[in-house]
């Protein structure tokens, strides 16, 4: 079967997809096109996937693929989804026999990337990241916490990165926040995807009838942004470094606890703190 | 728990301080837990041989309070932690 090569790129990462058949190559190319660049001899590429659609087999479910992360690999094993990526080679190959063939390259794409991003010293973040003239704030916390809400509240204040993925990469001495396209919400702006900027700050989320911001210890902000690690986090050969890392990123970047209700206000204390922090030299 | 039990650091739990607390992961489990000062300094004690009647006796010398006080704490704080899967106890 003839594959289709398309190089995605994400946060200056480069994946070589061979994805066959063809109209599953297309179906890719369609969900990822912002994402999908020509080869242009620019980025280095850092990983190729071989990723086959053998086809829908309406028998089998589409739950979420098993996953079994060992160090440097990482297999993926279910009657819907098969196969098997390793960092040490960086190389994967992958079947795909669900009706939802595009979703499951999304769910293996979201892995990838949790892992290669991590390798080259950066983050994958649970979290909705919005770029302020400020820079980019990024809300923090586990399914129905309010991430996807504080993005849909945004508009008219800041650009959508993402409300739901957003990978960190460390630059020059600043932490960069780049927009992905794994999205929960169907209905917010993605123009925000291909953006990135570095990161003003880091707030969990409390859904409050008031709107104010309080402030975390270190460790407490430590162990919000370890939470917010998806795939890394549940490995136990990368707790200590995830660890280290998260304290480095809390080191750089305030992280605050956010009590907000369901309108933009949280807005304004959030300029407001900007703005006294720079008066203050901070 | 008794005095004379004997408590560890469950396998796989991963920690570090951070500004004096303590910031303790198991990633199979999925927990991520933090640990007050006083709570971090005794996580720091623990090393799988002590009893809680010495970790206790520590904490009462090195913090200033009355021996009592130290075991009731001292044990009710492991007891959480065993609770939580984080300690294991030895009799």
């Amino acid at each position: 079967m003839t594959a289709t090569s398309l190089l995605f790129s994400l946060a200056g990462l480069r994946t070589r997809l061979e994805c066959s058949p063809t109209d599953f190559a297309a179906d890719v190319l369609a969900r990822f096109g912002p994402f999908i660049g020509p080869d242009d001899g620019g980025l280095p590429v850092e990983f190729t996937a071989q990723v086959t659609f053998a086809g829908a087999q309406t028998h089998i479910s589409d739950a979420d693929l098993q996953v079994r992360l060992a160090g440097a690999k990482c297999r993926f094993d279910t009657a819907a989804a098969s196969g098997e990526l390793s960092l040490a080679t960086r190389a994967a190959n992958f079947t795909l026999r669900s009706t939802s063939p595009v979703a499951q390259m999304e769910y293996f794409l979201r892995i990838l990337y949790a892992l290669l991003v991590e390798a080259h010293g950066g983050l994958m973040l649970h979290c909705a990241g919005i770029l302020a003239p400020s820079g980019v704030h990024l809300f923090i916390g586990q399914s129905g916490s309010g991430k996807s809400t504080a993005a849909s509240l945004s508009r008219g204040r800041g650009m959508v990165l993402n409300d739901d993925l957003v990978v960190l990469r460390p630059e020059q001495g600043r932490w960069i926040a780049h927009g992905t396209p794994f999205w929960n919400f169907e209905t917010i702006d993605r123009d925000g995807q291909i953006a990135s900027a570095p990161v003003a700050g880091i707030y969990t989320l409390v859904k409050d009838r008031d709107v104010l911001l309080e402030p975390l210890s270190a460790a407490a902000a430590v162990a919000a942004l370890i939470g917010s690690c998806p795939v890394v986090n549940g490995d136990p050969g990368r707790a200590l470094d995830l660890l280290a890392r998260c304290r480095q990123i809390v080191r750089a970047v305030p992280v605050q606890q956010l009590h907000f209700r369901k309108d933009p206000s949280f807005w304004d204390v959030l300029e407001t703190n900007r703005r006294l922090k720079i008066e203050d030299g901070r | 728990m008794q005095l004379t039990d004997v408590v560890a650091h469950t396998p796989g739990v991963v920690s570090r301080m951070v500004d004096g607390e303590a910031v303790l992961v198991d990633p199979k489990k999925g927990m991520v837990r933090v640990l007050n000062p006083a709570g971090a300094r005794i996580w720091e004690m623990i090393d799988g041989r002590r009893t809680v009647a010495e970790l206790a006796a520590d904490i009462a010398a090195e913090y200033g309070i009355e021996a009592l006080r130290a075991q009731a704490d001292t044990t009710a704080f492991c007891e959480d932690l065993v609770r939580r899967d984080v300690l294991t106890v030895s009799k």
